[in-house]
């Protein structure tokens, strides 16, 4: 579960680039995070991950503050930022044993997870190569994993699916599914429209730093009757 | 060409990372500290030029001053632009981005050519301008001198860097093993330093002190610049371009050198362009490997941070070689003259030894002491430089679920683990050579163990104040990093203070005992400081 409460952030003074922001994640949802370029949708995620500062308001993770218990917040989620360019000089093998330890994984489960998530990825192969060798799919499976493996009860991750290829891009997806069912928490942003309908339980939209709708897609639907697509509805929204 | 100059001047401050939104007092204060550093420098260069200048009018020979300084410039504009070169040519991350443009190869070897010339005009500034000012100001030159220095200054240094920038071409087009950049960098790297040591010793091997022998020994290296000059045209015409004002001699070498510089550049240019693309699109850093067995281990959560924060650092060859390979090699290089002295005056020596063993063993003993581990220290940049190597990868500091204030113990680590090696060298080098008791060593020990502790956490605070997040090459987070010249302004007050501490007081036992109390506290208080704060703290990481 993720609380977004009251959240504003400026990253010049008197220009708020996100605007009282209220949202709330349930536990056991797929929530899709839409907007522009631009919109604020990289900047909420570094507010609830503790990459950025706070303004005003706070951010709760499993009932857990960012600000004020941040070391427990950040054990309780799994992270997948939007470049996967990240610890070049080491090899895949030695980047998930460091999150391994990191986030505590028991030794006994450690190995198992590492071999079966890199087989289903197909990615074993290639683990004892250094990560600058590596696609930028593959470096994303790679950040993917590394989130799998510690089994935190919320995922947060920044447009996940770009740059995957059609197998990894539906088996991520199987695996938020079946990850939600678990009553777990899904919170990703993406561009990707039918993505968004097809997978999400609900979808947020924001749009220069505001929140210009919450709901499920016949909510959406509802409340846009005119319109057929979710296309012709996200145009709509944005274009103002 | 206007392409060619746009693109340079794009390139350049690029690499120089100017554009970065800062306020404006910030950007003085910068600038400021620069303009000190640099001065600094210069006084120093000045008072040396003076002082020699001084020594070869007692033999008459002041020209040879020009001379030495003229091969200065060319041994070191080459030796520098080896290295330089090597990385903005082929291992800049900008690469990348000019390929795909619509720019001719030619204009993309030039601009990178002017970067590396204007880079080494840099450091000509210290081998050139400014001996050769005080020099033509001392000598009471007139106007012509002056203009002749602007017209070297500005050429001078052309070949020789076009000339070590064919040679990486040329290294890059023809060796397989070197298609794996990393080794380039090692192998590189690692051959300056051999020659620069061999230098030192040859040098240091030939050199007797007196004032009046050390002008004749110029007079010799003055006779094998001659030598040398004689297949370095271009040092002898700069030479005769800035003495025989005489007839137009001057005017007519002046524009050869000119003229020649003008040729190499562009032909070098022609000649490498397509060869440079070429290669440098066909660059990797990356083992292969066979596929070994997985390596599953469990690890603390500080050894597991540790272990990456070494590996990191050993791996990429430019962090290694300026932050590694200086604690090593700077030491030896500072030591080796003193290993090497004349038999003849060794009864000299022991007296000295004895005199100076008899002194050591006081606060101020002490206190030279530990100024030189902290000198010895200063080469190691690694802590103050551990958030800006990281580049924008720094921001998973921050959403990793580790204590800010510990993530900060755990990057002074390695920084600490390497300072190891000057704390014995110094230790060490004071229990042999001196006779002084163990209690004494031993307090030497603890302080330097301490002081260590110290000063690497406050490196990795300067460098989380204001890191140095983006970078194009890797050498410019270790090259130019202003955190580094806060950090040794930082160890000189540091050294000031120690002094002080140490005059107040007769006693050793009592003085360590302070020391050591007034660091650990201190230690106490920044990491709680540093818990307290917390992502305040870190707000340039984003
Ligand atoms: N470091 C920064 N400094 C100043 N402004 C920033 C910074 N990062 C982002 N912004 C501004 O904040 C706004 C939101 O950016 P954000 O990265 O959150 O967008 P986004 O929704 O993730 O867009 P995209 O879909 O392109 O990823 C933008 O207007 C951007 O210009
Ligand atoms: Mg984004």
């Amino acid at each position: 579960m993720i609380e977004i409460k009251n959240v504003t952030k400026s990253y010049v003074k008197n220009k708020k680039t996100i605007d009282n922001l209220n949202l709330q994640i349930k536990d056991g949802e797929i929530f899709g995070f839409l907007g522009p370029n631009g919109a604020g949708k990289t900047t909420t995620i570094k507010m609830i991950t503790g990459i950025l500062k706070i303004d005003e308001g706070d951010i709760l993770i499993d009932g857990k503050s960012i600000k004020e218990s941040p070391v427990d917040a950040k054990m309780s989620f799994g992270f997948v930022p939007d470049s996967p360019d990240m610890f070049l000089k080491l090899k895949g093998i030695e980047y998930l044993n460091f999150i391994a330890d990191i986030y505590k994984v028991p030794a006994e489960d450690k190995k198992e997870r590492i071999e079966e998530l890199s087989k289903e990825f197909e990615i074993y192969e290639n683990l004892n190569e250094q990560i600058q060798s590596y696609s930028h799919g593959m470096r994303q499976k790679i950040l993917i994993i590394g989130v799998l493996l510690h089994e935190p009860k919320n995922w947060i991750l920044d447009e996940p699916l770009t740059g995957l290829d059609p197998k990894s891009a539906y088996d991520l997806k199987e695996m938020m599914k079946s990850h939600s069912k678990k009553g777990n928490t899904v919170f990703f942003s993406t561009h990707v429209l039918e993505v968004a309908e097809k997978l999400c339980d609900r979808i947020g939209i924001i749009n220069q730093g505001k929140l210009i709708f919450v709901g499920t897609y016949e909510e959406m639907k509802e409340q846009f009757k005119g319109n057929n697509s979710l296309e012709e509805i996200f145009l709509e929204m944005t274009e103002k | 060409m206007k392409e060619t100059l746009i693109l340079s001047k794009i390139l350049l401050k690029n690499s120089l990372n100017i554009n970065n939104g800062k306020s404006k007092l910030k950007a003085t204060a910068k600038k400021l500290l620069v303009f000190f550093a640099v001065a600094y420098i210069a006084c120093v260069m000045g008072f040396l030029s003076v002082e020699l200048i001084n020594t070869l009018k007692t033999v008459n020979q002041t020209g040879i001053f020009l001379s030495l300084c003229l091969i200065l410039t060319v041994a070191v504009s080459l030796i520098r632009s080896i290295i330089s070169s090597l990385q903005l040519l082929y291992f800049s991350k900008d690469i990348e981005y000019l390929l795909p443009l619509p720019i001719s190869a030619l204009k993309i070897v030039l601009a990178k050519f002017n970067v590396i010339i204007i880079s080494s005009y840099v450091l000509e500034i210290f081998t050139l301008a400014i001996p050769l000012i005080i020099y033509g100001i001392y000598m009471m030159q007139e106007v012509h001198f002056f203009i002749m220095t602007g017209i070297v200054f500005m050429f001078l240094p052309i070949i020789p860097t076009i000339l070590s920038a064919l040679i990486s071409i040329v290294l890059m087009r023809f060796t397989n093993i070197f298609k794996n950049k990393d080794t380039v960098q090692y192998i590189t790297v690692i051959m300056a330093f051999v020659l620069v040591i061999v230098m030192q010793f040859y040098i240091m091997n030939n050199s007797e002190m007196t004032e009046f022998m050390f002008a004749n020994k110029l007079l010799e290296v003055d006779g094998i610049a001659k030598e040398l000059s004689n297949y370095v045209i271009i040092v002898k015409q700069a030479f005769i371009s800035l003495t025989e004002f005489e007839g137009l001699e001057y005017v007519k070498n002046a524009i050869l050198l000119v003229g020649e510089s003008i040729t190499v550049y562009l032909l070098t240019g022609l000649l490498t362009a397509k060869t440079y693309i070429k290669s440098a699109t066909n660059i990797t850093s990356v083992k292969r490997v066979k596929n070994a067995k997985l390596n599953i281990s469990k690890r603390s959560i500080a050894r597991s941070y540790i272990d990456k924060e070494v590996k990191m650092l050993f791996r990429t060859p430019a962090f290694f070689l300026n932050t590694v390979l200086p604690i090593f090699i700077l030491p030896v290089l500072l030591v080796l003259p003193f290993i090497d002295v004349d038999m003849a005056s060794a009864e000299d020596i022991s007296i000295a030894i004895k005199i100076i063993s008899e002194n050591l063993q006081n606060t101020m003993g002490l206190a030279i002491i530990l100024c030189i581990m902290l000198f010895l220290y200063i080469f190691n940049y690694i802590s103050v430089t551990s958030i800006s190597r990281e580049g924008e990868n720094a921001i998973i500091m921050k959403y990793l679920p580790i204590d800010l204030n510990k993530q900060c113990r755990y990057k002074a680590v390695p920084g600490f683990l390497l300072n190891l090696f000057p704390i014995l060298l110094v230790t060490i080098g004071i229990k042999f050579i001196f006779s002084v008791n163990n209690i004494f060593i031993l307090e030497i020990l603890l302080i330097g163990l301490i002081l260590n502790v110290f000063i690497n956490y406050c490196g990795v605070l300067i460098d989380i104040i204001n890191p140095k997040l983006h970078w194009t090459t890797e050498y410019s987070v270790v090259k130019q990093n202003i955190n580094m010249l806060w950090y040794m302004l930082f160890m000189i007050a540091l050294g000031f203070a120690i002094f002080a501490i140490c005059s107040c007081f007769d006693n050793i036992h009592i003085v360590t005992m302070l020391l050591i109390a007034i660091l650990a506290i201190t230690i106490a208080f920044l990491d709680n400081f540093v818990k307290q704060y917390n992502i305040n703290l870190f707000k340039k990481i984003s």
